[in-house]
């Protein structure tokens, strides 16, 4: 097997963020129908609302983070290849 | 109000989406896994960063979030079947004047057991979440064009309709502008300010003016020499404006770096010695979790940050240590730089 490189591992966190992104819309609007069916029952439609306020409420719980951190490991496989570059124009 | 009459159709909502946070979980567990693949050698300060802020938190957040849907899975099941079980009671005993209380105490004791479920909620992981700005476009949040945000009952709990609302509002806010910042964030990789986070987001682009950077406190990792190709002809050693760890004058003795446990300073005997795992340095780990990684000095394509080397303290369940002994985010001052001689300072009471 090939030895992982950055820009390997930086294309599959990309898209591991991608279906998480996926994931993330699936899931609202799964919960957008589960709330939809629960509105003929007062009770338990408010503790929904209230389990999905708290995971949402701030936008802490689906902000995007995976998309970050692949953004974060290609900014280290620039920084990687610019010191590999600043070598190779040291060398030349 | 109505009474539960058939939570099958409930069941099956929370099936879907319980399989989407699912599918969540994965993707945070593959960006985890895929991390853990990258060798030892690309291990540098700005992929600490982004393991510990983002991938870690990210999956632990992602499993908190599945357990929370697989309990509220249950809940909805285990009330189905106890309002299906109340229904063919009703149909065997119709004269039962207590049937319709049961049912009306079923969903209470439902709704009491969706309120008491835990895991997932804001704040509960700690992940840098920008603060939802006004933006305008569309984000990767944007709910779908079919979502209504329920205007539904929410009788018993004045406001939380609109907490949801607003929640879901926050979310969609998240456009490009403040994705924008996020990523500003995690471009201050290696030991800028939050403050100077922003700024940050320009050195994507390929070769900032030497304008761009005069004038600024433009710091991409305090320790890192800066390159007039990457940072423009301002960086100059004045930007270097922060002491590193391990600058110190040093008394120590020479250590080589692949020293016994107990011999290893940090150490003691009863610690156990593995190579790290690519095979540039050594990880000491003691009975009670601690680790200290020795890493060897820069080869070849190895980090050339450290051309001594660096050393890393662990404690379990606090993270790398700085030489406060403090758990530290910053990883300019968790990577401990050796000296010539291979020493390194000690975080004050590390074997205390």
């Amino acid at each position: 097997m090939d030895a992982p490189t950055v820009a390997g591992l930086v294309a599959r966190l990309r898209s591991a963020a991608a279906a998480a992104s996926d994931a993330e819309a699936a899931a609202m609007m799964a919960f957008e129908e589960l709330l939809r069916r629960a509105g003929p029952y007062a009770e338990v439609h408010a503790a929904l609302a209230q389990y999905w306020a708290a995971r949402t409420g701030s936008g802490a719980a689906i902000c995007g983070h995976i998309g970050q951190v692949a953004d974060a490991l290609r900014e280290a496989a620039d920084e990687l290849e610019n010191d590999d570059r600043r070598v190779a124009e040291a060398l030349t | 109000m109505s009474t539960l009459a058939d939570l099958a159709p409930l069941v099956d909502a929370a099936t879907d989406y319980r399989a989407a946070v699912a599918r969540l979980e994965g993707a945070a567990g593959d960006a985890e896994a895929a991390w853990k693949l990258l060798p030892a050698a690309l291990d540098s300060p700005g992929v600490q960063i982004a393991v510990g802020r983002y991938v870690g938190p990210a999956h632990q957040l992602a499993t908190a979030l599945l357990q929370a849907a697989d309990d509220l899975h249950g809940v909805l099941l285990s009330a189905s079947a106890s309002v299906r079980s109340l229904g063919l009671q009703a149909e065997t005993h119709p004269e039962d004047p207590t049937t319709g209380a049961r049912v009306t105490s079923a969903e209470s004791d439902c709704a009491a057991a969706i309120a008491a479920i835990r895991g997932g909620e804001a704040g509960s992981v700690d992940l840098p979440c920008p603060e939802p700005a006004p933006a305008s476009g569309s984000g990767r949040f944007l709910r779908p064009a079919s979502f209504v945000a329920p205007i539904a009952p929410t009788a018993g709990l004045p406001g939380l309709g609109g907490a949801l609302v607003d929640g879901l509002g926050a979310a969609e806010t998240l456009g490009a502008a403040s994705l924008l910042g996020v990523l500003g964030l995690v471009l201050s990789l290696g030991g800028s300010t939050d403050a100077s986070a922003g700024r940050h987001a320009a050195k994507r682009q390929p070769r900032p003016s030497a304008d761009a950077v005069e004038g600024e406190d433009y710091v991409v990792t305090p320790y890192q020499p800066c390159s007039p190709f990457k940072h423009g002809d301002g960086c100059e050693e004045r930007h270097l404006s922060v002491e590193k760890p391990g600058d110190e004058p040093f008394t120590g003795d020479r250590v080589r770096g692949d020293e016994e446990p107990g011999d290893m300073p940090g150490t003691e005997s009863d610690w156990v010695k593995t190579r790290a795992r690519n095979g540039h340095g050594w990880v000491y780990r003691a009975p009670d979790g601690r680790t200290v990684r020795v890493m060897d000095p820069a080869k070849n394509d190895y980090d050339r940050r450290y051309p001594n080397g660096y050393v890393v303290f662990e404690k379990p369940g606090q993270g790398v240590m700085d030489l406060d002994n403090l758990p530290n985010g910053d990883p300019n001052l968790t990577h401990i730089v050796r000296n010539p001689n291979g020493s390194f300072p000690i975080p004050e009471g590390w074997n205390q």
